[in-house]
């Protein structure tokens, strides 16, 4: 038996019909759309890359007088109402939700965000899992074609209500961009914001099935606890940037093969007499992001970024991209205990060229404190500031 | 990725295809459905070129992936087969003669006997036989330890040598 199966290496097979060109294709397209799923434009933008367009967006103008919404109310201090969320807190606990991992999780003021997909073997690998929560402040949005406006959330068809709130399903193709075959949930997680729970599918490798689709959502959407307030904990500790706020936070977890493990983390700052802005991933950028990275190495490097003309004990670079209108200068740093390092710098105060706002980061790089194993460790990770 | 990471990834994946073609035509039952798997397996690692590229053991891990789309797909598909009630696999029709020149009626006999079995089973066979994979890189690639490699090569080697109607280790035909 072991003597014929061996014989298949040598059996004449009929011609392929593989495409490589497809499988890089797709595959590009999959980095691409992870990234944008993920991140937001924020970080998304990889350097070089293009600014993308994203969905989460609260109401502009000026802070609202609390409170006029949110029942039940928050229980902590920190949070005295929901018009907005605290961006060192996490609003989502996903951890109950049976057969899925969570990928990505983001703060900001007016949203927080939860990337899930299967856990190890089971489920269709193609399908991820999007939770949008929002705050009171946070107004949901979808495409209409490629462009993010507002829309009513309970105007879709009725499902099953979920924590005895009414419970709509979401239309497909619209909430995300990228064109995803996608069905989803939303509610009233608290009086006057929602949360959207939504199944997509990367019909690339895998037909879509809108059923299937609206399981996962009904699967998903009762297991999550929201308003949870469990603190963030980053790879390394820094202090508050001077007259800055920190706006937003970015972990991105991967698993390979049942290892569950961290890859990056970002905290964004904005000064404090800067608006709260109306759409935080939606093309905006900090004044100051800070990005942790296990797997950036100095030959991950943009092909543009140039030599960091002082010692910092690290190799260290420096670059620019534009994002939207916007100029961003970046210092990046190399094996910084394990992780690469990008500091991104919009319009700091008291820094005005881009001389001004290198020399800014690599101040603050030399103020960042790692965590003991961070890198490899996510269990060793702790606050990310330090007063 | 960059382009030099596309052109090594195209190199590396045209240099692998036809092994990772005859392991997945053995897994999947058919070289059609062998071929969706490839290419599942080889998006995948497209989107991980970067890291994957840096693995100690790139074929390795290449393997994994083929093993998880075809575990995953066995997975979805044997829930309608359970549901209509799986038949047990009753012996194909012809031994497996000893003649060189029949070889080919062997192998056919062989890949319907290889399809009937457990999903894992049949894996555990392919890696080691087929892909020359040793224990304990097959434990590796399986997310298994070496003694259910181990226990899994023999319940497979019998089971195929039951359903081709040959002796088995302990001496047992059907």
């Amino acid at each position: 038996v072991t003597e014929i199966l061996s014989q298949f290496r040598d059996e004449a097979l009929p011609p392929s019909t593989i495409d490589i060109d497809r499988a890089v294709a797709v595959g590009r397209r999959r980095r691409t759309r992870t990234r944008l799923a993920a991140v937001g434009v924020v970080v998304a933008l990889a350097l070089g890359g293009a600014a993308t367009p994203f969905l989460i967006s609260a109401e502009p103008g000026p802070e609202p007088t609390p409170p006029t919404c949110g029942s039940p109310e928050p229980t902590r201090p920190s949070v005295p109402t929901w018009q907005r969320f605290d961006p060192l807190t996490y609003e989502i606990d996903a951890s109950g939700v049976t057969g899925y991992r969570v990928t990505t999780f983001a703060t900001s003021t007016s949203a927080q965000l939860v990337n899930m997909q299967p856990d190890g073997f089971a489920g269709n690998q193609d399908v991820g899992v999007l939770v949008l929560l929002y705050s009171c402040a946070g107004q949901p949005h979808h495409y209409e074609g490629e462009r993010s406006v507002p829309f009513d959330p309970g105007a879709g068809e009725a499902a099953d209500p979920i924590g005895g709130r009414p419970t709509y399903w979401v239309a497909s193709n619209t909430v995300l961009p990228g064109g995803l075959p996608s069905e989803g949930l939303v509610w009233q997680w608290t009086d006057g914001a929602w949360v959207i729970v939504l199944a997509e599918q990367d019909a690339d490798v895998t037909p879509a099935v809108p059923a299937a689709l609206r399981d996962i959502a009904a699967h998903v959407a009762p297991q999550l606890r929201l308003g949870v307030g469990t603190a963030v904990k980053a790879p390394f500790a820094m202090p508050v940037p001077e007259d800055t706020a920190p706006l937003y936070t970015h972990t991105v977890l991967a698993e390979d093969f049942g290892r569950s493990f961290a890859v990056s983390f970002s905290i964004g700052f904005d000064p404090v007499e800067k608006p709260v802005p109306g759409n935080i991933f939606d093309a905006y950028v900090p004044s100051l992001t800070v990005t942790a990275n296990a797997f950036a190495q100095a030959d991950d490097r943009p092909d543009n970024a140039t030599e960091y003309p002082e010692d910092l004990g690290h190799p260290a670079y420096q670059t620019t991209d534009t994002v939207g209108t916007q100029e961003v200068d970046i210092l990046l740093v190399y094996d910084f205990f394990g992780f690469g390092l990008d500091i991104k710098s919009v319009e700091m105060p008291g820094a005005t060229t881009t001389a001004d706002r290198l020399r800014q980061a690599a101040d603050i790089f030399r103020s960042i404190t790692v965590y003991p194993n961070a890198a490899t460790d996510q269990s060793a990770w702790g606050e990310p500031l330090v007063p | 990725v960059t382009t030099t990471d596309d052109a090594d990834f195209i190199a590396y994946v045209t240099g692998r295809l036809p092994a990772l073609r005859r392991v997945a035509t053995q897994l999947a039952g058919d070289p059609h459905r062998g071929d969706d798997l490839v290419q599942q397996a080889i998006t995948r690692l497209y989107t991980h070129w970067r890291r994957a590229s840096r693995a100690e053991n790139l074929d390795a891990y290449v393997y994994k992936i083929l093993l998880r789309a075809f575990l995953d797909e066995r997975r979805r598909g044997w829930a309608k087969v359970r549901l209509r009630g799986a038949p047990d696999p009753e012996p194909v029709d012809s031994p497996v003669t000893g003649d060189p020149a029949g070889h080919v009626a062997d192998q056919l006999l062989l890949r319907e006997a290889l399809a009937t079995l457990p999903p894992r089973q049949r894996a555990v066979l392919v890696l080691r036989f087929l892909a020359d994979r040793s224990v304990e890189e097959a434990a590796d690639i399986l997310g298994v330890g070496p003694g259910t490699v181990k226990s899994q090569t023999h319940a497979g080697l019998n089971a195929l040598r039951r359903l081709l109607g040959q002796p088995t280790d302990s001496g047992v035909t059907s």
